[in-house]
């Protein structure tokens, strides 16, 4: 038993689901936002601006740029007429859709929008230049040149975008795959453990030898119990699952065994109706669900309790719940492998038409809800 | 005379057994009685409660626990007898039991129960039985400590979203996030609370997974999918399957130097 079993039951607290205030959730979008306008964007385009500002501070007669000043004064003018549409379209990059037609022409109508804004600062930028005898920077001409290059900016944009979230899908897949296999791996090895484990393996030929002695009779009904749940380690792995019905007899072999070791504390009820029986489980579901109920919810307790297998169907889909009258779960941090790999096994099996659920019982204990469609998968 | 040096042979032994269970604990019994005919039964436990009631009744000066009991275990009912009575535990055959009870130096006996190695028990608990037992204190932290679940990191956890219990596998977390005392889960799908603080969680949790990136989160780097700086200069994590961005603060950045 973990340490902190006396503690405070942690897993009733009803969770609070707090609503995060508009003002807060739009800082939080902002922030998100600015955090993709990188340096290295802002490098970029700062680099791409000095370079513009000589091509501008060449005057209408072409030639070097006249002086420090005038060439000072193009950068100027370029990056106002570029940062705007670069922190425009880092702030709404995230919200647009995500499409690549209606995309593209929604940054473009925004890059637009920030050029002309740029052109416009430009105007007020132009007017001190003037002031300032720097003559040529007053024939920038028309903004069509300007918006030119801030598209061919926002496509190289938009390429590389799709770049990487190709090479992300690309890797998210491979990770997937791994993890898939490193799954059913764990699960096999968890099940020949758990089949196996050393500790109730002795434990119950302990029974067997002494029940020989005293109640041979139930010595043999042990014997008959332990080899049929052993018998099981050999077909247990199997990609397509098992029917429920041999499940069900791996799970009642294993309680029997159970029964007879913790006597009068443990019943169980099995309420499986015979036209539910062929809905294919992954192996050792149901006793690993068993074992979790015996394990932390029964075992601890003086006076025992009842396991109940119990199943009924719904539109398609087979509910089978394993439900204990125990002590209920006493943290919310669980380091065994079961029921993780259950889930795992779940989802090898039936990809996301199943799943598996945990509720508090009533008056307490533990419900472990199965939901597995009546069919298998098509392939 | 040797009477009055240890009176402790005048009066019979007294031996408690606690074993949750009934056949094995009859046998234990029947085995005892064999072997050590003057051993006098005092009582037989089901259960940690009982074995404590037992200890304070009859003062046994032997007993024989049983580590997985319902309602005590047998280390805590140990705890109690520790100094009072000499102590043999019952087990079965278990890798992590037997290496720590063999370096603890602690009497134990194995189920199935072994005539002969049960034997050299007695003989050595014949040969204590005159000597005031030993103090088991600090023996018994290092064995629970070895045995306690805690040897492994979470799997999963259990959140409530109203009468609903919620499983979540730990591969699902994206990441941890302190909020006051209680700490927000958050998968792909959804946010959940636990009440659980950040530190005792981070104890918890495999650390080649699981980096603490600030003093309020612990992000689960297989949900990692990019790492940028920001005009300030922080460290900013994207996420593959949230929209969040998550900041490393200054104390964490080392960790993704070499990166």
């Amino acid at each position: 038993m973990p340490p902190g079993a006396f503690q405070t039951a942690d897993a009733v607290l009803v969770s609070p689901h707090p609503a995060t205030p508009p003002l807060e959730s739009l800082r939080r979008a902002v922030t998100r936002s600015l955090a993709r306008l990188t340096w290295q964007k802002l490098l970029w385009t700062c680099a791409f601006c000095m370079a513009y500002g000589v091509l501008l501070a060449r005057g209408p007669q072409g030639g070097a740029p006249q002086s420090v000043l005038a060439w000072l004064g193009g950068v100027t003018a370029a990056l106002s007429f570029f940062i705007p549409p670069l922190v425009a379209v880092s702030l709404v990059a995230p919200f647009a859709p995500r499409r690549i037609v209606p995309r593209t022409v929604v940054l473009m109508l925004v890059v637009a929008a920030g050029v002309a804004a740029g052109y416009r600062l430009f105007a007020g930028l132009g007017a001190i230049a003037a002031s300032l005898h720097i003559e040529t920077l007053r024939h920038v001409g028309s903004p069509l040149p300007l918006l030119l290059m801030a598209w061919i900016g926002l496509a190289i944009h938009l390429f590389r975008e799709r770049e990487e979230a190709a090479e992300q899908a690309l890797h998210d897949e491979v990770e997937r795959k791994l993890t898939l296999e490193r799954q059913t791996s764990e699960a096999q090895l968890q099940v020949l453990q758990s089949q196996i484990e050393p500790h109730f393996l002795f434990n119950s030929l302990a029974h067997v030898r002494r029940l020989y002695q005293t109640d041979p009779a139930a010595g043999r009904a042990m014997l008959r119990y332990l080899s049929r749940y052993l018998g099981a380690a050999e077909p247990v792995i199997r990609e397509r699952g098992i029917a429920l019905r041999q499940d069900l007899e791996l799970a009642v072999a294993y309680l029997n065994i159970q029964r007879i070791r913790m006597g009068a504390r443990l019943s169980f009820e099995i309420d499986v109706p015979d036209s539910l029986r062929a809905t294919r489980v992954p192996p050792m579901m149901l006793t690993t669900l068993v074992e979790n109920a015996i394990k932390h919810g029964l075992s601890p307790l003086p006076e025992g309790g009842l396991v109940r297998i119990a199943a009924d169907a719904e539109a398609g889909f087979v509910r089978i719940v394993v439900s204990d009258n125990g002590q209920g779960f006493q943290a919310n941090l669980g380091s065994g492998v079961g029921l993780a790999n259950v889930q795992a096994r779940l989802a090898m099996l039936h990809a996301d038409g199943a799943s598996l659920s945990l509720s508090q019982g009533t008056p307490r204990g533990i419900r472990a809800t199965v939901v597995v469609p009546s069919r298998p998968r098509e392939k | 005379m040797s009477v009055a040096r240890s009176p402790a042979r005048v009066e019979p032994v007294k031996a408690l057994i606690a074993e949750d269970e009934a056949t094995l604990a009859d046998e234990l019994r029947e085995v005892l009685c064999a072997l050590w005919p003057e051993l006098s039964i005092c009582a037989v436990a089901a259960n940690g409660f009982e074995a404590l009631q037992a200890l304070e009744q009859h003062a046994p000066n032997v007993v024989f626990l049983d580590i997985q009991m319902p309602g005590m275990t047998g280390l805590e009912v140990a705890k109690r007898a520790s100094g009072k009575s000499h102590v043999v535990f019952v087990t079965a055959y278990d890798n992590y039991a037997l290496a720590a009870f063999e370096q603890g130096a602690v009497d134990y006996v194995m189920k199935p129960f072994d005539a002969t190695r049960l034997a050299g028990t007695v003989e050595r608990l014949k040969a204590r039985i005159g000597s005031v037992p030993a103090n088991l204190e600090s023996l018994l932290k290092a064995l629970s400590e070895k045995l306690d679940d805690g040897r492994r990191y979470v799997r999963w956890i259990t959140a409530s979203h109203g009468s609903e219990l919620r499983l979540i596998t730990i591969e699902d977390v994206c990441y941890f996030q302190a909020d006051n005392k209680y700490t927000r889960v958050v998968t792909a799908e959804r946010e959940s609370l636990i009440l659980r603080t950040i530190k005792d969680l981070g104890d918890a949790l495999d650390p080649s997974t699981f980096w603490q990136i600030h003093r309020g989160t612990i992000v689960n780097i297989r949900h990692v999918c990019g790492i940028s700086r920001d005009y300030r200069g922080r460290l900013l994590l994207r996420l593959k399957q949230r929209q969040e961005i998550l900041p490393v603060s200054a104390p964490y950045a080392h960790l993704f130097r070499q990166m």
